[in-house]
């Protein structure tokens, strides 16, 4: 339904409709369960995405490379306890867990899933940051 | 390992959240655009 830059360039039909709505849902459920904020959600094509939930607050915008770089800070040495990160571990799991809410949500109640704008693989992914 | 925990408990939550997670893909085919986390909550819980 999308061209390979991100343009769509065909009529969505309501049973594609309804697939991004069950997405979009899934992201937003799972959020404000897990106390993170959202301030809107839509199944409009905007920017390359064919629906989308967003938050008011730009430092909460969350890319994969964010929650790796968290991460990263995150992990305890040898023999390091994990309870001065505890908090910052936790929201690093409702992010992530947010953000695999969407497609689960499209595969648990629709029974399919999105096929990705631009297929990923093991070989096109980029090395973790050093 | 660690991504496949957080999916479980994502598939997790969203069964235990299901209702909602319907009412809330209805409100989008409907509405298509939802603006307010007041409006999303207050769909969640089905008022």
């Amino acid at each position: 339904m999308a061209a390979a830059g991100g343009e769509f360039t065909g009529r969505r039909s309501f049973t594609f409709d309804e697939r991004v709505a069950y997405h979009e849902a899934g992201h937003a459920l799972a959020s404000r369960v897990c106390y993170l904020p959202i301030a809107g959600a839509s199944i409009l094509f905007t920017n390359g995405h064919h629906g989308a939930v967003w938050s008011d607050d730009r430092s909460d915008t969350v890319e994969t490379s964010d929650i790796v770089a968290e991460l990263r800070r995150l992990m305890p040495g040898p023999f390091e306890g994990r309870d001065a990160v505890a908090v910052d571990l936790l929201d690093c799991q409702d992010h992530i867990v947010s953000l695999l809410a969407g497609r689960e949500s499209e595969l648990l109640f629709t029974g399919q899933a999105l096929e990705r704008h631009r297929p990923r693989s093991r070989r096109g992914a980029r090395p973790l940051p050093s | 390992m660690y991504i496949e925990f957080c999916r479980t408990e994502a598939i997790a939550l969203l069964r235990d959240h299901a209702v909602a997670v319907h009412r809330l893909a209805d409100a989008l085919i409907k509405h298509r655009t939802i603006i307010g986390g007041d409006v999303i909550d207050a769909i969640i819980k089905g008022v």
